[in-house]
């Protein structure tokens, strides 16, 4: 048996898609019967959604910078090596 | 995978293409700016950069590909090199006390949320309502901004551009366990945070 405690540990840290199958069914099964765990992984979902809306709506880079960054590539060919630097 | 379809004409799986990059090739390294530019700032925003702040590290972070372009061997996705330098860039712009520490206030705030036999003390409280408002989009921007910026950096990786968990450890630099507590961090951080907010709302 796993208790709520470790199902929301194995949802949350997305330890359950290298789980063994037997562990997978297990939360299966416990999801089944335990609504506040059904909310919590539901209300997961949900955050991860919102978050994606929050981003994508962001204005993104300004026309400044795409044009500053391929400036940079069209331009590497003249550069000195620098192959020591740590990136 | 995440990658706009529309501005991903590029194949970087051909086999010449990290020769080209190692040269220096503007054509190649324009395919990559084209291709990641928009996900890299879109990162750099995710993890808590202001507009601004997000610009000068995504440039930066070009700047470096660029000058470490002789050493890139291709073992690694071209992506994997790029969000790689990205958050090495992050991690420079912040003090060392905003690093992942091994002790988390989080983790005693979900403790509290379970009995010694690890079942609900306290249940989730319903935030189905609140996270299908019009205000939750604030709301979470808010909550992330509590959030350590790795974990953030963890999540947005994740939840926005879908990588592997394996490409992210490979960003980040960390273990699989580690990655695991990092996302176990931030999403309960995010979910008390919004669920504190949706029974103040109603109550």
């Amino acid at each position: 048996m796993m208790s709520c405690r470790q199902v929301t540990e194995v949802i949350a840290s997305d330890r359950l898609v290298d789980a063994p199958w037997r562990r997978r069914l297990t939360v299966r099964l416990h999801l089944l019967m335990c609504q506040h765990c059904r909310r919590y992984a539901a209300q997961l979902v949900s955050i991860r959604a919102a978050t994606r809306r929050l981003l994508r709506q962001d204005p993104g880079p300004s026309k400044d910078l795409e044009e500053a960054v391929l400036g940079l590539c069209r331009d590497a060919d003249d550069k000195p090596d620098d192959v020591d630097r740590e990136p | 995978m995440s990658t706009d379809p529309k501005s991903s004409p590029a194949d970087f799986s051909d086999p010449e293409f990290p020769a080209r990059v190692r040269a220096r090739d503007p054509g190649a390294l324009q395919d990559v700016a084209r291709a990641y530019l928009r996900q890299v700032f879109r990162a750099a925003r995710g993890a808590g950069l202001p507009s601004q702040q997000a610009e000068d590290v995504v440039q930066a972070t070009f700047t470096t590909f660029i000058e470490t372009a002789p050493r890139f061997e291709g073992r690694s996705h071209v992506r994997t090199w790029l969000f790689g330098i990205l958050y090495r860039k992050i991690a420079e712009t912040r003090r060392a006390g905003d690093r992942d520490r091994r002790m988390d206030a989080i983790d005693e705030v979900v403790e509290s949320r379970f009995n010694a036999a690890g079942s609900w003390s306290r249940p989730p409280e319903p935030t189905e309502s609140l996270l299908h408002g019009r205000q939750v989009l604030e709301q979470i921007k808010g909550c992330l901004e509590s959030a350590p910026s790795p974990q953030r950096m963890a999540f947005v990786l994740r939840e926005v551009e879908g990588l592997e968990t394996a490409e992210i450890c490979e960003i980040l630099a960390v273990t699989h366990t580690n990655l695991g507590v990092m996302l176990y961090r931030v999403r309960n951080r995010l979910r008390e945070c919004l669920e504190a907010q949706g029974v103040r709302s109603t109550s």
